[in-house]
């Protein structure tokens, strides 16, 4: 049990900060982020039997935490509409930028958006996210296209809005 | 998308988890305290079951050999009387739910018929003996006086499913499938089809099996049975819409029914507590069969 509780405590040191970004970057919110981490990390010491290794552990944490994400949106997906109508007043370094980015993430289906986190901001191969997230490899490739496409639309779209405003 | 695209989207969200305020100096203390948390639950239940059996063994143990009749009064005294000498004990207090005489509809106590589809329903033999003046037969005659009384649905969760060889999303096997190894939840439009909810239940391995259930349009999902009901790109919206899908397997073409045995509405209009046995034939009518009973109930 102690070995146990030293491996999971070891792990949170190496892993916490990643999987916050992560779930940060799913969900939008740094709280419900913080939220996750610790369940994820409850779920792995439940789990623990049946993890083999580091690496098997790095893979359990970050699927748990996008599994976690993509169950909270069960309840957040009224708050994320609310979101998109009333942006989110928490203060920021860019709120412009700030705001674009994560109504953009937000705009996107769950499985885009985790597809486009985990390639391009973890650095996930097309393999690794087609694991994590229990889909084949060529549905991580076009989700993530997609995902990227609808992104830039969006982003684009934003940036016009923002001239448009400014000019 | 050209280079210097992505590159900006990249760094963005390397901003935006930059811009992160710091990991909580007691994080590591909230998740001592949430596996300290698990530990005692765990310990409470392994506690309480190890109590119920000494109870039961006690109970065993204590009766005379050719009592009287039986009766069961309801409320957490069981009090044994006959012509023999007169034993008291206590038993389980029956569940909110057993004691107002509902019948035990849950998943958990399926056996081969519910599995199969069918529902559980009064006359399944899962009812609680706790009513009023309930009746049991002498112990050497009938069922014993021990056997355990159905307490209801429990707060968990439960998926259980029969496959038909040739089934192509279960392939042939058995699936039986329970917290806490896994996630159960309820979605809502746009995972849900139109008007109706999505049962998920996934774990990290990952396994994601998805239930998507919804009624004709301009209906509420209620008790009952669904016969008729295909996928929902193949709905006109008369016929109700039944998909029952793992990860990526599923069927190009549905022929099926549900039945809601029990539905309590939540929040965000889903529901609470979804009660459902289903039978979904692939391709064609009398394609093979997959056929399950789901349980999930979000109640605190």
């Amino acid at each position: 049990m102690r070995e146990r509780d030293a491996t999971i405590r070891a792990l949170y040191e190496v892993h916490a900060d990643g999987l916050r970004a992560l779930a940060y970057l799913l969900t939008g919110e740094r709280a419900l982020a913080e939220e996750l981490v610790q369940e994820a990390f409850l779920a792995a010491w439940k789990s623990w039997s049946r993890i083999r290794d580091h690496d098997a552990a790095r893979a359990y944490l970050r699927s748990t935490v996008v599994n976690l994400a993509r169950n909270s949106l069960r309840r957040k997906v009224l708050e994320v509409r609310a979101r998109f109508a009333a942006p989110d007043d928490a203060v920021a370094d860019d709120p412009a930028q700030r705001l674009d980015l994560e109504r953009a993430l937000a705009a996107l289906p769950m499985r885009k958006r985790a597809c486009v986190v985990l390639r391009h901001y973890l650095g996930c191969s097309e393999q690794e996210t087609a694991r994590l997230l229990g889909i084949s490899a060529g549905t991580v490739k076009s989700q993530t296209a997609k995902g990227l496409a609808q992104l830039q639309r969006h982003l684009l779209d934003a940036a016009g809005e923002g001239e448009h405003a400014t000019g | 998308m050209r280079p210097d695209e992505l590159e900006r989207i990249e760094a963005a969200m390397r901003e935006r988890v930059a811009a992160l305020p710091p990991r909580p100096a007691d994080g590591w203390a909230r998740v001592e305290r949430r596996i300290r948390r698990y530990r005692m639950q765990r310990a409470a239940t392994a506690a309480g079951a190890a109590l119920a059996a000494a109870l039961a063994l006690a109970v065993l143990f204590t009766m005379p050999p050719k009592p009287g009749p039986v009766v069961v009064r309801p409320g957490p005294v069981t009090t044994v009387t006959g012509p023999a000498p007169t034993t008291t004990s206590t038993t389980t207090p029956p569940t909110r739910k057993a004691a107002a005489g509902r019948t035990p509809t849950g998943p958990e106590g399926a056996t081969g018929a519910t599995r199969a589809g069918t529902p559980a329903g009064p006359g399944t033999g899962r009812q609680a003996a706790t009513g009023p003046g309930t009746t049991r037969p002498d112990r050497n005659s009938g069922p014993s006086a021990t056997a355990p009384v159905d307490p209801g649905p429990r707060p968990g969760n439960r998926l259980t499913l029969t496959s038909e060889a040739g089934e192509p999303v279960a392939q042939g096997q058995p699936v039986d499938l329970t917290d806490p190894e896994m996630q159960f939840g309820f979605l809502p439009e746009p995972y849900a089809p139109e008007g109706g909810v999505r049962m998920w239940i996934t774990n990290p391995t990952p396994l994601d099996w998805t239930i998507d259930l919804a009624p004709p349009r301009g209906e509420s999902l209620h008790a009952g049975a669904y016969t008729g009901a295909t996928l929902p790109g193949d709905s006109s919206g008369r016929e109700p819409v039944l998909r029952v899908a793992r990860n990526d397997r599923g069927c190009d073409k549905v022929f099926g029914s549900f039945t809601i045995h029990r539905i309590e509405p939540g929040e965000e209009g889903l529901p609470s507590l979804l009660d459902v046995s289903f039978v979904q034939h692939c391709g064609t009518p009398d394609g093979p069969a997959l056929r399950g009973r789901v349980w999930i109930t979000q109640r605190p």
